[in-house]
């Protein structure tokens, strides 16, 4: 094959973004900032390098340059890559070429993602550097930088990820440094101290378990987190009749056979963020799915009706919000599962109580209140949006802070009405019952009285059931509507 | 012969706003439609459905046969879209443009290269080709969008307002562009508001008001059928003060609109003796008419009579 056609084997997108991204001030501008000031830390480190405690401030100014255009400039980046397009309008002729969304919002990922790599290899002449002015060890640096290039690639995945999303310049801004300051320090803190574990108790006999099955099957859900974030980014760009939940939801429950695994490994170094992350991913796919709408788009649900093996599948699989009721169901479910050997029918009935009614609670008020407001309610085949479906779940998570501050002072009316009010957040009540945030106590020893746990069965038991109506309803319209013959 | 665009009850609302209200129409093969109606009238939301980026909520869409809920991957292969804003990328050259369209369009190599070589001697482009988007004129940024609709050689181009914002030389240039198309057999649809330019380059036109038809066919058609009297130019000495009152003063004349030293004036009849007891009139009233011309019915007159029908201000 020609030097010249050997572009022909990339991706489309990835050259046009590379093409853009090096004459871009943004690359541009933070590999020359870095450079510069790596040659100055280097410089400095030389003529200045007279003690450890010297030494030890160097090494840290070092990672922050380093790691900042990696794990901040570059992820801020990819959180407008897609907003730029919608706002300048070249996005949608390039939707109408044989580029699929997937594609699409993965070559943008990929390009940040060589960009973070030329970063790390440009930083490499300096770990050499400081490995040969000594006392640094080189395996650790690697480590630590190849930990950095794997949280850089992780924060580009979720910043494409809310890059599409209709949000104002200075929201984008600030949730995208909370999230890179949530995920990536606590990556850091699972994958770089497991790079720090490995050079300095490695030569250490019985220093511990060997901490590397619990790595893998962290970065294992770090991976499917990648891979979850780019198919959210490209269910939001798609056009209704191309967009299909099914891979993302795979991807959840996929996230969750792995924490499952997680859970049963001996050891427990990584156990804990690993599942943590598990249990988010499914959490934020499955509000995803019931705030998605039910398009009647014919074409969208067909294929879990050709066979009638698939129609089952199609409940939690299919696209619109009442597969995802289908779809919480199940996670609930599988957590109730999960949940059995460790406290028994009790608190899997509690943890699938509390998961499902909190998860379906926006849902079932959205679909049996609003919709019979109309100026609220644009059309009844669609559940919550998301504003609504958060706006809901924040009033409930308010009583579940307000409860239990009524619940702690002495006065038994206060007492009595946290208790009923509590339950109205079933997250929250399972919670407090498993003890997993402190007893419900009165202070007294007093355990929660048995109307309590009436109430929540109550309200759990009427949010299911409201769920599971308006799901079977919804369904039987999307059969009639999949009857239906093909336009000729 | 079976239609190439198949637009059948469509139906888009957006909440409580309802944007297209059942539209329906058909276009073969070869020919070129314009697409006409006042602003918020629903005509970029019927290109974009058709275009497979947006939901119709009732209806159908079917291009070269493919319904674009159905089948919106087959549809989209057929399309050229050409949106009413020229998108670009500001750190990418013309040519790097239309590389990238080429091969996000599956072509390869050598195919790749001739493609982009077509469309750029057919938009005549070549001059461009080294300039950065950025730099490039609303005209020059035109016909490279539509050297980009063109890349991968649909039978169907959708062109949402192509003419919007042009000079009078891009103008005619991109006339001639849109002619051309037609003449190679492309079925096309054109939304724009320079009526006079659809009706030359144009087959048929569609007229929509607040997202229903209100007439397809012909421009003469579209003329006969809304003609309501004769339209004549008046220039007088001085301001036109007198002439509006004139205007006013008789039941069978109405001002269209105002013309350097006169008025447009719509009299009732066209019959030379009526003609001729209007313009004695003027002249007993002590107008001084310097000239009194009649003219052929405008398209634009035309479409101000069928707004005027359907009650849209």
């Amino acid at each position: 094959m020609k030097v010249r056609e050997a572009s022909d084997r990339l991706s489309p997108i990835i050259v046009k973004e590379l093409r853009q991204g090096v004459r871009g001030h943004l690359f541009t501008g933070a590999f020359l900032l870095q450079q510069l000031l790596l040659v100055g830390i280097a410089s400095l480190g030389l003529a200045l390098d007279t003690n450890p405690g010297s030494r030890e401030f160097f090494s840290f100014v070092f990672w922050v340059f380093v790691t900042i255009p990696l794990v901040l400039i570059l992820p801020l980046g990819a959180a407008v890559s897609i907003s730029g397009e919608l706002s300048a309008n070249t996005l949608e002729p390039v939707l109408l070429t044989r580029l699929t969304p997937w594609r699409l919002v993965a070559g943008k990922w990929a390009a940040t993602a060589s960009q973070a790599l030329v970063l790390a290899t440009a930083a490499l002449p300096f770990v050499l550097v400081r490995y040969y002015l000594g006392a640094v060890e080189i395996v650790q640096d690697l480590l630590f930088l190849g930990a950095y290039v794997c949280c850089s690639l992780l924060l580009a995945s979720v910043a494409v990820a809310i890059s599409p999303a209709r949000l104002s310049a200075l929201f984008r801004w600030v949730l995208m440094a909370v999230l890179c300051l949530l995920l990536g320090v606590s990556f850091m803190m699972t994958a770089g101290r497991a790079a720090y574990w490995r050079v300095v108790y490695s030569h250490v006999p019985g220093a511990g378990v060997d901490p590397w099955a619990g790595l893998l099957g962290f970065m294992a859900v770090s991976l499917i987190a990648v891979l979850a974030a780019l198919e959210a980014s490209a269910l939001q760009v798609a056009p209704a009749a191309s967009a299909r939940p099914l891979r993302l939801r795979m991807l959840a429950l996929l996230a969750l056979a792995a924490a499952a695994w997680i859970g049963v490994l001996p050891t427990d170094e990584y156990r804990a963020m690993a599942i943590v992350w598990a249990l988010g991913l499914a959490g934020a796919v499955a509000v995803a799915g019931v705030c998605e709408p039910a398009h009647p788009i014919r074409s969208r649900y067909a294929p879990f009706f050709r066979r009638r093996l698939l129609v089952p599948l199609g409940w939690f699989l299919a696209p619109g919000w009442p597969a995802g009721v289908g779809f919480v169901l199940l996670v609930a479910s599988l957590a109730a599962v999960a949940a059995l050997p460790f406290g028994g029918l009790g608190m899997a009935l509690l943890v699938m109580g509390g998961l499902a009614g909190t998860l379906l609670l926006p849902v079932v008020v959205w679909r049996t209140l609003f919709r019979r407001v109309p100026a609220l309610a644009d059309n009844p085949r669609y559940g919550p949006s998301f504003p609504m479906y958060l706006l809901v779940t924040l009033a409930s998570a308010a009583l579940s802070i307000i409860a239990p501050l009524g619940m702690n002072q002495a006065s038994p009316a206060l007492w009595t009405v946290g208790c009923i009010v509590l339950p109205l957040c079933p997250a929250a009540f399972a919670a407090g019952r498993l003890g997993w945030y402190g007893s419900y106590g009165d202070g007294a020893g007093t355990t929660v009285p048995l109307y309590a746990d009436v109430i929540f069965t109550a309200v759990v038991s009427a949010v299911l059931a409201a769920a599971v109506w308006h799901t079977v309803r919804a369904w039987r319209e999307i059969g009639r509507l999949v009857r239906q013959p093909p336009p000729a | 012969m079976t239609p190439m665009v198949e637009v059948e009850g469509l139906v888009r609302r957006f909440g409580k706003l309802e944007a297209v209200r059942g539209i329906s129409f058909s276009i073969a093969p070869g020919q070129a439609l314009g697409f006409v109606g006042p602003n918020g009238a629903g005509k970029t939301t019927t290109l974009r459905t058709m275009a497979t980026l947006d939901t119709p909520t009732q209806g159908h869409v079917r291009i070269c046969g493919h319904d674009t809920l159905e089948e919106p991957e087959a549809a989209r292969r057929r399309i050229g879209w050409m949106p009413d804003t020229t998108g670009a990328y500001p750190h990418m050259t013309a040519s790097e443009y239309l590389d990238f369209f080429a091969r996000a369009h599956g072509f390869r190599g050598e195919e790749r290269r001739r493609r982009v070589a077509e469309v750029v001697e057919f938009t005549e482009t070549g001059d461009l080709l080294d300039r950065e988007m950025k730099t490039l004129s609303k005209g020059m940024g035109q016909r490279l969008c539509l050297a980009r609709a063109l890349i991968h050689d649909p039978d169907v181009l959708l062109l949402d307002e192509p003419a919007a914002g042009l000079d009078p030389k891009a103008r005619v240039e991109f006339k001639r562009l849109v002619r051309l198309l037609a003449a190679e057999g492309k079925t096309l649809l054109v939304s724009s508001h320079i009526l006079s330019e659809l009706e030359e380059t144009c087959d048929s036109l569609l007229f929509i008001v607040e997202g229903r038809v209100v007439h397809h066919g012909s421009a003469a058609a579209l003329k006969t059928a809304t003609d309501a009297g004769v339209v004549v130019a008046v220039q007088v000495m001085g301001e036109p003060d007198a002439l509006r009152a004139f205007a006013r003063s008789n039941p069978g004349v109405e001002v269209m609109d105002a013309i350097a030293h006169g008025l447009r004036l719509r009299f009732e009849s066209g019959e030379p003796d009526f003609l001729a007891e209007m313009l004695g009139r003027m002249v007993r009233d002590g107008i001084r008419v310097v000239d009194f011309r009649r003219e052929e019915r405008r398209l634009e007159d035309a479409f101000i009579d069928v707004l005027r029908a359907t009650g849209t201000r």
